[in-house]
């Protein structure tokens, strides 16, 4: 795992910025600065420089029952130390692939994966896994009830190396 | 079910929302900090209606946008998954019993034995095996426990969340 970044110097007006942010994402600066009686200015310039260092990010979150992805599964892969890398690079294009790891035991390729129902899902595992180059053996663990997520605490920086939608403010 | 394209390789499903709601939130997932009168703007309706979809979409838990922080920044440097096998005692109760703890980031029921896996973030190893030996091992109903280590985290997209559980603000 990568160390930690240098650049993560956060005052405890940035920590309550965050937490702000944290609770509710659509607040205006005026109103954070207005809890915090801070000047609206000073909100706008620590969150420009948290998010600039990928210290922050913004997120839309879609609750899954509602979005219709009812099938979920974790996967774990053990594939050929010199086909991982290749693995890896094409799971990580997977939409419908949100978290992917490196990691030692049993298995060095394991994530998740959130579909609409069990057919896609097994379509793609198939399609990306079970038919890869140097899969030893692929471990599919269908998930029965998400009991706890943290989704506010991610690695942001690794995250922008990919395509996404996401805000860049 | 309608599909909401918002790139070429980021799809949004839902399933249970009209045409303004899904409009509003594909132009959200895009840049989820976008002021209300840029989405009437390019949704086409009253900034009064953006507002009160918003408001009805947050407070029925089927979205919110939220500030997420970074894994490092946050003070974490080691990422674990933990299997977990329980006997003598509800599955359901354990894993309330194990998302109750701080360090540990998500719990989930599978439908295989062990029936558990959760993920906990922690600073260092010392720090893991603390929480794995004073407060995760004194579970009463936790019979068998392995971890293993994640090495590198490669994409941690979070879009879907179950927003509806008592972990989802």
């Amino acid at each position: 795992m990568p160390t930690s970044n240098p650049n993560t110097v956060i005052d405890d007006l940035d920590e309550a910025i965050i937490a702000e942010f944290q609770y509710d994402g659509r607040q205006s600066n005026r109103e954070v600065a207005r809890k915090l009686n801070v000047s609206e200015g000073a909100v706008r310039q620590r969150l420009k420089r948290l998010q600039e260092k990928k210290i922050v990010a913004f997120n839309l979150l879609i609750d899954t029952a509602s979005s219709g992805n009812h099938f979920g599964a974790i996967f774990r892969v053990n594939v050929a130390p010199n086909q991982m890398e290749r693995l890896l690079k094409s799971a990580e294009k997977i939409d419908e692939v949100t978290y992917l790891v490196e990691c030692a035991g049993r298995y060095n390729v394991a994530g998740f994966i959130s579909t609409r129902d069990q057919r896609s899902a097994l379509k793609l595992i198939d399609q990306h896994f079970l038919t890869a180059k140097g899969v030893n053996s692929v471990d599919v663990i269908q998930l029965a009830q998400q009991i706890k997520h943290n989704f506010l605490e991610t690695v942001i920086a690794e995250e922008r190396s990919h395509s996404e939608s996401e805000s860049s403010l | 079910m309608l599909l909401l394209r918002t790139e070429p390789t980021q799809r949004v499903y839902m399933s249970d929302l009209d045409n303004i709601s899904t409009s509003i939130l594909r132009v959200l997932a895009r840049d989820p900090r976008t002021p209300n009168n840029a989405i009437a703007k390019e949704v086409g309706v009253a900034e009064a209606t953006v507002a009160a979809r918003l408001r009805q979409m947050r407070e029925n838990k089927i979205m919110r946008v939220a500030l997420r922080k970074d894994f490092h920044a946050a003070g974490y440097d080691f990422q674990t998954t933990v299997d977990i096998a329980t006997s003598g005692r509800s599955v359901h109760s354990v894993a309330e019993e194990l998302a109750a703890l701080d360090a540990v980031k998500a719990v989930m029921i599978v439908m295989r034995k062990p029936e558990i896996i959760i993920t906990i973030n922690t600073k260092d190893r010392q720090e893991l095996a603390h929480i794995i030996s004073d407060h995760v091992s004194t579970i009463r109903g936790v019979a068998e426990i392995e971890t293993h280590a994640v090495l590198r985290i490669r994409k941690s997209r979070v879009r879907y969340a179950n927003l509806k559980s008592k972990y989802g603000d």
